[in-house]
């Protein structure tokens, strides 16, 4: 019964060999690598025209996000990007919340079901991801637009508002909520359930005191791959959102793009990966404080 | 805790059931089952799998609905109750015990849903952790625990809610004999302590004899026999039952002025509650038959096999015409047994019995 703990597995197996040299490959060159580049272009210099980076060490990137300095040479605390990554926050907090509220429900529905049932239950959450998310967020473009569906069924015109961005970044993590919260729920075995009410706990207590603790590590995970993606996304509030709430993601875009301060745009990107960064530790930390 | 007789009574009546199986086929699990069971019974369901045993308690429970037939318990119906309103509680073959609770709060969940103090829930708690000897274990959580523990958690679990019947659905099943031998001792310690009626299920025919004020004997969903385990063991009033319960030799043929013929053996003294006639059958524990000396002898065996089991040999006979007769006897004459010899076998008629 008892789980075991990492440090147990025999590292001839579990260790470095040469079935898992593909795995540190594509780690080293896809997730490594990008992200030490990251990092170093965020302590680098403007290039001459705008683009690029010159090596020149400076923590003038991060003084940018944080001060702001007037034509007098006067520096004082800049509140301009700090709000946009509040906003952010705000809206990944609100979405992450949504989220839970209709996938933790949804999730342990499914897990109620026959197994035949539940195959096809989970094929159908899956179905989004067999089409290319522009091509989804392009659907929800001309649903939301003037003449669309909702305008159609007497819904005010959402399409370049942050209602439309919110209702396409649910849309678009609802599954990945969905999905480990079911993975933990399908392994609740039944007869806890029934000993719950058995000893006469109402559903409801049964779901608070029983269900949702014993599903806390879907949830947890859960929480974790909506609200970092969420945080940063591009996609939705370009496309639906119109880009007239600056959003976090878009923030970094511009930098590399439209305004060419490169160094600007490493260091918000090192600042969000440090967010997601303290984000996921606290949860596993969490984690480790139920298990024990 | 319960004690004015008659108030807890659980009476089944015509209980039916019936469940689709994969192919859309009816399944009766249940077949108009009635048993009436006085307050403060230890009752054995006991059957092979599949009987209809677990089925009846899981409808006791509220987990399963009845097709017909009615639940009282204490003179109110319960069979149309949701689960956590009847006054009943269940110990589960697999404990269910909450994973994320120590065996204290495990305890009180149960006390929680009532309204009670929680003073009165921590004595309660504390008292029901004594009476199944945990109290040193009551803040591990269940994957701390060995498995004999977490069954006396799931016990003491399920009494703290006084319950009028607490059923316990094979809960031995998963332990080692050793220990399972333990706990069987332990319940009826238990069931003396609370006075709670214990409506027990186990396919064990063991067990349902060491534990049982009665026993209530399930096959195909139907009740075979209810009784006593002496009178179940003594007087079986079907083939099954007699083979189920204990190891015996069926033997069907005529009698006739006392004298029964068939199957290749013949045996005199037949008792005189048996009456004469043909196809009738008959019932003889291996105990009651003996080798080389007796009153009654029933002729010469060939021995077709010898299991010595420590403190009894069981000797297996076989008939003129092929039929097995087992037998059962001291292990003092072991030296001059040998498989393919003939024997002269005895029987001690007063222990001879019939079956329908």
């Amino acid at each position: 019964m008892r789980i075991p703990v990492r440090s147990q597995r025999e590292p001839g197996i579990y260790g470095p060999n040469a079935v898992s040299f593909p795995a540190y490959v594509t780690g080293f060159f896809l997730v490594g690598m990008p992200l030490v580049v990251i990092t170093i272009f965020s302590f680098l210099s403007r290039g001459d025209f705008g683009s690029g980076v010159i090596r020149k060490f400076t923590l003038e990137a991060y003084r940018t996000v944080f001060f702001e300095t007037d034509l007098m040479g006067n520096s004082s605390f800049n509140f301009t990007y700090l709000h946009i990554i509040g906003r952010s926050v705000l809206l990944a907090f609100t979405v992450t919340l949504i989220c839970l509220i209709v996938g933790i429900p949804t999730a342990i529905w499914i897990a109620l079901q026959k197994k035949s049932t539940q195959r096809v239950l989970i094929a159908l959450v899956t179905i989004p991801f067999w089409v290319n998310v522009l091509a989804r967020t392009y659907a929800w473009m001309l649903l939301l637009s003037e003449g669309g569906l909702f305008d159609k069924l007497g819904s005010p015109v959402l399409l370049y508002t942050s209602w439309a961005t919110f209702i396409g970044l649910t849309y678009a993590f609802l599954p990945f909520m969905v999905l480990p919260i079911y993975a933990s729920a399908e392994k609740l075995d039944r007869s806890i359930l029934e000993a719950a009410f058995d000893l006469g706990a109402s559903g409801w207590r049964v779901l608070i005191r029983i269900v949702i603790p014993m599903i806390r590590f879907g949830i947890f995970a859960g929480i974790a791959i909506v609200f970092i993606p969420a945080l940063g996304a591009y996609v939705q509030p370009a496309l639906l959102g119109g880009n007239k709430v600056m959003l976090i993601g878009s923030l970094i875009n511009d930098q590399f793009g439209e305004s060419r301060n490169w160094p600007v745009g490493a260091a918000l990107a090192v600042l969000l990966l440090a967010m997601t960064g303290v984000i996921l530790l606290s949860t596993r930390r969490r984690k480790l404080e139920f298990a024990s | 805790m319960v004690d004015d007789s008659g108030w807890a009574d659980l009476v089944i009546s015509g209980v039916s059931k019936s469940f689709r199986d994969p192919k859309g086929a009816e399944v009766k699990a249940l077949a108009e089952v009635s048993l009436n069971i006085p307050s403060g019974e230890f009752v054995v369901l006991l059957g092979p799998s599949g009987c209809g045993k677990t089925t009846l308690l899981r409808s006791i429970a509220g987990f399963e609905k009845i097709d017909a037939g009615y639940i009282n318990l204490g003179g109110t119906r319960i069979d149309l109750l949701p689960p956590h309103k009847r006054p009943v509680n269940t110990v589960f073959q697999s404990y269910a015990l909450f994973p994320h609770m120590t065996v204290a709060e495990n305890i009180s969940f149960g006390l929680e849903n009532e309204k009670i103090e929680k003073r009165e829930i921590k004595s309660r708690v504390a008292e029901v952790l004594e009476l199944v000897e945990m109290s040193a274990l009551s803040e591990r959580k269940p994957s701390q625990m060995s498995g004999g523990q977490q069954q006396r958690a799931a016990l003491a679990r399920a009494l703290a809610k006084k319950p009028k019947v607490l059923l316990l659905d094979e809960p031995l099943a998963a332990l080692d004999l050793k220990l399972r031998k333990t706990m069987q001792i332990e319940l009826k310690r238990i069931h003396r302590a609370t006075g709670t009626t214990f409506l027990f299920v186990t396919h064990d025919q063991n067990e349902a004899m060491a534990l049982g004020d009665r026993i209530a004997v399930f096959n195909s969903g139907q009740l075979v026999q209810v009784g006593t385990p002496f009178e179940i063991y003594t007087a079986p009033t079907t083939e099954f039952v007699a083979n189920f319960i204990g190891e015996s030799t069926v033997l069907t043929g005529s009698i006739d002025s006392r004298t029964f013929t068939g199957e290749g053996v013949k045996i005199q003294q037949i008792p005189n509650q048996i009456a004469d006639g043909s196809a009738k059958k008959i019932i003889i524990r291996p105990e009651a038959f003996s080798l080389f000396s007796g009153k009654n002898s029933v002729g010469q065996l060939r021995i077709k096999e010898i299991i010595f089991a420590g403190d009894a040999l069981e000797v297996l006979l076989t008939s003129s015409t092929g039929h097995e007769v087992r037998v059962k006897s001291d292990v003092s004459i072991l030296a001059q047994l040998s498989v393919g010899n003939e024997v002269e076998l005895f029987v001690d008629a007063a222990q001879i019995g019939q079956i329908n």
